[in-house]
C-alpha cells in the first residue's frame, strides 16, 4: 500500500460501516458520544468539508478534552461502559486525521470494537444477525480499500462467500474451542436482567406484569409437555406475612419427593438479576451449583445476570413432616388482619370435616358471593384482605391467594402463598413451553394429610385464567370476552401467532446454542458425540491440529488453477501442459499454429496428434465447430507424450 | 539469450501477513478474550468467524496469482543518464482475472496492474543507468494485497535474464564528417533518398525511409504517404568513426551524438570501430544496432 493522494472523502461503504458500529451502542453509552461520532463520519462523507482538516495542536486538545468529558461523565476509565465510551469518541477523532488508505484500513479494522461492545451488552438473536451483516459488510469494505477498482456488488458478494465458507470452520471451532468457566478479571454485569416476580407480594405486585410481553424462562420437556393448567412454575413460597405483605419464612425441613409421572425437562432462564430458579411443581434434588430452599424451590448463589440453563426432574408431591414450630408459623394470622376475617375463617370451620373440605367452603364463599376477577384491582388500603372480602370482591390473583390462605389459617389449616408463573405457551415450532411475565400467578399450598397440596383460587373463580394462560385471559378480559366458548381468532392473529412461534423457537434454539454454551453444555455435547471426558489440553490439541489441516486444505485448494468455463479451452491448456512436462512449453504470445508448427520442429513423431488436435480445437474456438469437442478429448486424453530418452 | 518464461504455481506462490493483518489478529485476538472473559457466546462466535473468513479469504488471494504467466520481453535502451525499461509481459489465465498485480523490483519500485481473464499487458520497469554499457537485469517478485490486504501473496524470486543497454550519453555537439560518394552505381540510385539541400520533388514513401521527410500536409489530404526529395548531398554516404582526440567515452560520446544527427538528418551512415565497421544504412534498426555497438564498445579491437 503506497503513500498516495490524501483522501479527502471518506468511501461510503467505510461510512456505513462505522454508522453500523455505532448502531449496537444506543442507550449504553452516553448518546453525545455516538451523536458526535455518527457527525463526523457524516461530515468526512460529503468529501466538502466545511472546515479543514485541524492541525495536530487542535486534534491533542480534543483527545485531552474527550478524556475530561468522559472522566466527568463516569469519574473512571475502568470498566467497559467508560472504555467503550472513550474508544469511540478517539475513534471518531480518527477521522480527523484519515488521509491515507492505511488510515482508512484502521478504521475499518477498529469499527469491530464498536461491534463487540454491542454483543456484550445484548448477546440476542437479534444482535446476532446484525453481527453477520456487519461482518459481510465490513470484508466488503477491507476489499474495497485494497481494490477500490472492483464493482461494489461484487465485493458484495465476494465477501458474502467468505461468510459462507467461514460459516461450518467457525461452527465447528465454536463446538470444540475450551471454555473457561468464570473470566480472566472480575467484571460488572453487562447483560442487566429485569425484575421478574419478586421476592415480596404486595397487592399489585404481580397485575404490574399483566403488561410484559418478555420472556422469562423457556422451557423443553422431554417427551409431551403437561398440559397448560398442570404447569405450576414455583419460584418463591412465601409464608410470613403483616397482612398486608408477604414474605419467605424461615428454611424448613427437606422432603421426598414422590409420586408419578416423574417430569423430566431442561430450563433456559432469562436474566432475572433474582438468585431464584423456576421449576416445575417439585424438584426431584437441585444441579450441582444450586441448593433447594425453603419450601422446596430452587436457588442459585449469585443473581442469575445472564441466561442460565439448567435440567430438573421434578414429582407431583414432596412428603416431608411439618414441626411445630413451622406449624405455628404456617398457621399464624397477623393482629391487623380485622376480627372479621377471622370471624369468617372460624365459621367456614365450623362445618367441620377435613382440610379440602374446608378450602372447598371458601371457594364456595368466593362463588356464591359472586367475586369477581379483574386485571385492573382498586387501591386495596392498609387492610386489604378485609377489603377485599366484605368490600371490594374483586381482585387479582394476589389478592385471592392471600385472602385464601388467610382464611385457611383462621380456619386451622397450616397454609402459604406460593409465586411463580402459571401455564406458558406451547409453541410447536419450537417444541418448547415459552412462560413470559405475564403468566406470573399467585397460589396457595396447604398443608393437609401429610403434605403441601396446591389450591389455587383463580382457577375457582376465573377458571380461564388457568385454561387459556393469564396473559391471554387477561386480553380476553380486556376485551370483554368470557372464558366461556371457544377462543375466536382472525386471520392476522393466526398469522401473527405463526411469526411469533417461528420467532419463539429461533430465539430458543439461539439461546441454547449461543447464550448458554458453557463449558458443562460443551462437556455433555461432546460426550453425547462420543468424546467422553474431553480435556481442556486435548480440546486445545485437537483444535491445532484442526486449524493445521483447515490451513493445509486452504492452501491446497487455493493453489489449484482456476478452470476455464470453455471446456475447448481446458482440453487445450491440458494439452499444454503434457508438453510442457516433456520440455515444450507455450510462449507467451504464440498462437495454436505456431505452437503446433514448433511441437513438430522438435518432435516429428508427435506430428498427426499434435496436427489433430490444434486442428481441432481451432476449428471449436474460432469456427463455432461444437461438434468436434468429443473428438478434442478423445484426442486430448490419448495424448501422452514421453520425453526422450537421452 | 532466452529470457524468463514462468507460470505460476502453488510452489511458486507464497503467503504472509501484512501489518493490517497482523492488526487485524490483534482485533480477533482481543474479541476473543473479550468473549473468554464475559462467557459471551456471540462473541466467541464473532471471533471465529472473523478468523476463518480471513482464513478462506487465503484460497482467493492465492488463486489471483496461481496460473499468471509472466514472460521477459525485450528490454527498452535508452541513453546512459537516463532510464532503461525492463520489460515483462504478463498473461492472466483464461479462466480468471487477477487484481491488483503488482510486479516489483526486489527491494525497489513496482507497478500495480489489473487483468481481465486472458489479458495479456506489458509491464516496463525502469532503471536509471548511469554509465554507457549493460544495465544486469533485475530480480523481480510477483505480489498482491487482493482480496483484503490483510495478506500478501507473492511470488518467489523471478530472474530476469536479458540485460538493457544504455547508449553512450550523446556529446552535446559533435560536427559531421565530410560525405563521399558511393562506390557502386547502384548505391548511388538508393543514395538519392537521402539528403537536405534543395527541394527536388516528391516520391511514394518506403519502408525505412525518415519520417522527416514525409510530406505530412500531402499525407493529412489524403493523397498517401509521400516523401520529400532534396537535391544536394542526399548522395553522400557518411562514415562515424571513434578515432579522434580526448578519451574513450568522450570519442563514443561525440559518436554517439553523430549518430543522433545523421539519423535525424536524413543521412546513410555507416560506424568505424576500431577494426569492426557497420556498413552504410538509415532507419531505425540500423540507427539502433550503431548505438548499440557504441554501447558495447570496448576499445582497441
Amino acid at each position: 500500500m503506497t503513500r498516495d493522494t490524501p483522501i479527502r472523502t471518506l468511501p461510503l461503504p467505510l461510512g456505513l460501516l462505522m454508522l453500523a458500529s455505532v448502531v449496537p451502542l444506543v442507550g449504553h453509552i452516553p448518546w453525545w458520544i455516538l451523536l458526535s461520532l455518527s457527525a463526523l463520519v457524516i461530515w468526512r462523507l460529503t468529501g466538502t468539508p466545511l472546515l479543514p482538516l485541524p492541525p495536530r495542536s487542535v486534534r491533542w486538545l480534543a483527545a485531552i478534552l474527550v478524556a475530561l468529558a468522559i472522566f466527568l461523565r463516569f469519574h473512571t476509565f475502568i470498566g467497559e461502559r467508560p472504555g467503550i465510551a472513550f474508544f469511540m469518541m478517539l475513534y471518531g477523532l480518527k477521522l480527523t486525521e484519515t488521509e491515507t488508505r492505511r488510515d482508512l484500513m484502521v478504521l475499518a479494522l477498529l469499527s469491530y470494537v464498536g461491534l463487540l461492545g454491542g454483543m456484550l451488552y445484548d448477546p440476542g438473536i437479534g444482535m446476532g444477525f446484525f453481527s453477520a451483516g456487519f461482518l459481510v459488510l465490513s470484508f466488503t469494505v477491507l476489499a474495497g480499500i485494497v481494490s477500490p477498482q472492483v464493482p461494489l456488488g461484487a465485493r458484495v458478494r465476494q465477501a458474502g462467500l467468505f461468510f459462507v465458507q467461514a460459516l461450518p470452520v467457525a461452527a465447528l471451532v465454536y463446538i470444540v474451542f475450551p471454555r473457561v468457566a468464570g473470566g480472566f478479571w472480575g467484571h460488572q454485569n453487562v447483560a442487566i436482567g429485569q425484575t421478574g416476580v419478586s421476592r415480596v407480594l404486595r397487592p399489585g405486585s404481580i397485575s404490574d406484569l399483566v403488561q410484559s410481553r418478555k420472556v422469562a424462562l423457556r422451557v423443553i420437556f422431554d417427551g409431551t409437555p403437561p398440559p397448560p393448567a398442570a404447569r405450576y412454575f414455583r419460584v418463591y413460597v412465601l409464608s410470613k406475612t403483616d397482612g398486608r405483605t408477604w414474605r419467605p419464612g424461615a428454611p424448613f425441613a427437606k422432603g421426598v419427593t414422590t409420586g408419578r409421572p416423574r417430569i423430566r425437562y431442561t430450563v433456559l432462564l432469562n436474566p432475572s438479576d433474582h438468585k431464584a430458579l423456576p421449576a416445575l411443581d417439585w424438584p426431584l434434588a437441585a444441579p450441582a451449583p444450586y441448593r433447594l430452599e425453603s419450601g422446596g424451590v430452587l436457588a442459585a448463589a449469585q443473581p442469575v445476570r445472564h441466561l442460565l440453563r439448567y435440567r430438573l426432574a421434578s414429582g407431583p408431591a414432596r412428603m416431608a413432616t411439618l414441626t411445630a414450630r413451622e406449624r405455628a408459623a404456617d398457621l399464624r394470622v397477623p393482629a391487623g388482619i380485622g376480627a372479621r376475617v377471622v370471624a369468617l375463617g372460624r365459621r367456614l370451620a365450623a362445618g367441620g370435616g377435613g382440610g379440602k373440605a374446608i378450602a372447598g367452603r371458601v371457594f364456595g364463599y368466593f362463588l356464591t358471593r359472586h367475586f369477581v376477577y379483574t386485571l385492573t384491582p382498586p387501591p386495596m388500603g392498609a387492610r386489604p384482605v378485609a377489603r377485599f372480602l366484605f368490600t371490594v370482591r374483586a381482585g387479582y390473583c394476589e389478592d385471592y391467594a392471600a385472602a385464601f390462605a388467610i382464611l385457611m389459617r383462621a380456619a386451622g389449616v397450616p397454609a402459604r402463598v406460593v409465586v411463580g408463573y402459571v401455564g406458558g405457551r406451547y409453541n410447536p415450532d419450537g417444541g418448547d413451553v415459552v412462560v413470559r411475565e405475564r403468566d406470573a400467578h399467585a397460589w396457595d399450598e396447604c398443608w393437609i394429610g401429610g403434605r403441601w397440596q396446591r389450591f389455587d383460587p383463580t382457577a375457582v373463580v376465573a377458571p380461564g385464567a388457568i385454561r387459556y394462560g393469564i396473559g391471554a385471559f387477561s386480553r380476553m378480559l380486556a376485551r370483554g370476552q368470557t372464558g366461556k366458548g371457544p377462543l375466536g381468532l382472525d386471520a392476522w392473529t393466526r398469522l401473527a401467532r405463526f411469526l411469533a412461534g417461528w420467532h419463539d423457537a429461533a430465539v430458543t434454539g439461539w439461546d441454547n446454542w449461543i447464550v448458554s454454551y458453557g463449558w458443562q453444555r460443551q462437556e455433555r455435547l461432546l460426550a453425547q458425540l462420543g468424546w467422553k471426558g474431553a480435556h481442556r489440553i486435548s480440546l486445545a490439541a485437537g483444535l491445532l491440529g484442526l486449524t493445521a489441516l483447515l490451513l493445509y486444505v486452504v492452501r491446497l485448494y487455493g493453489g489449484r488453477q482456476k478452470r476455464p468455463a470453455d471446456p475447448a479451452l481446458a482440453l487445450y491448456q491440458r494439452y499444454q501442459a503434457r508438453l510442457a512436462r516433456i520440455g515444450l512449453p507455450a510462449r507467451g504470445g504464440e498462437g495454436p499454429l505456431a505452437f503446433c508448427a514448433r511441437v513438430i520442429r522438435a518432435r516429428p513423431d508427435l506430428g498427426p496428434a499434435v496436427q489433430h488436435i490444434t486442428q481441432a480445437y481451432i476449428g471449436i474456438r474460432y469456427g463455432g465447430e461444437k461438434h468436434r469437442l468429443p473428438a478434442l478429448r478423445r484426442a486430448v486424453w490419448r495424448f501422452l507424450p514421453r520425453a526422450p530418452r537421452s | 539469450m532466452t529470457g524468463l518464461e514462468r507460470r505460476l504455481t502453488r510452489r511458486m506462490v507464497f503467503l504472509l501477513p501484512t501489518r493490517e493483518g497482523g492488526a487485524f489478529a490483534a482485533i480477533v485476538v482481543v474479541v476473543l478474550f473479550a468473549a473468554i472473559n464475559y462467557g459471551n457466546g456471540l462473541a466467541y462466535a464473532a471471533s471465529f468467524l472473523l478468523a476463518a473468513m480471513a482464513g478462506v479469504s487465503m484460497i482467493g488471494a492465492q488463486r489471483n496469482l496461481v496460473g499468471l504467466a509472466c514472460h521477459e520481453v525485450e528490454s527498452r535502451a535508452d541513453f546512459a543518464g537516463r532510464t532503461v525499461g525492463f520489460r515483462v509481459m504478463l498473461m492472466a489465465p483464461a479462466a480468471g482475472a487477477c487484481h491488483g498485480v503488482t510486479v516489483q523490483v526486489i527491494g525497489g519500485e513496482g507497478v500495480t496492474v489489473d487483468l481481465a481473464p486472458g489479458e495479456q499487458r506489458m509491464i516496463e520497469l525502469p532503471k536509471a543507468a548511469a554509465r554507457r554499457g549493460l544495465v544486469p537485469p533485475p530480480v523481480l517478485r510477483i505480489t498482491s494485497l487482493y482480496p483484503l490486504g490483510l495478506l500478501r501473496v507473492f511470488s518467489g524470486r523471478l530472474t530476469l535474464h536479458r540485460p538493457a543497454v544504455a547508449y553512450p550519453r550523446p556529446a552535446v555537439q559533435a560536427a559531421l564528417p565530410a560525405g563521399t560518394m558511393p562506390r557502386t552505381h547502384a548505391d548511388a540510385d538508393a543514395a538519392v533518398t537521402g539528403g537536405s539541400g534543395d527541394f527536388a520533388g516528391l516520391a511514394a514513401f518506403r519502408a525505412g525511409e525518415s519520417p522527416h521527410h514525409i510530406h505530412w500536409k500531402a499525407a493529412a489530404a489524403g493523397r498517401g504517404l509521400l516523401v520529400k526529395r532534396f537535391a544536394g548531398q542526399s548522395d553522400l554516404e557518411i562514415w562515424i568513426s571513434v578515432r579522434g582526440t580526448g578519451g574513450l567515452e568522450e570519442r563514443l560520446s561525440r559518436a554517439s551524438r553523430q549518430v543522433i544527427d545523421a539519423e535525424r538528418t536524413g543521412y546513410r551512415y555507416g560506424l568505424l570501430l576500431g577494426k569492426r565497421r557497420l556498413p552504410p544504412g538509415q532507419g531505425a534498426g540500423h540507427y539502433e544496432g550503431c548505438l548499440r555497438a557504441l554501447a558495447l564498445y570496448k576499445g582497441r579491437d
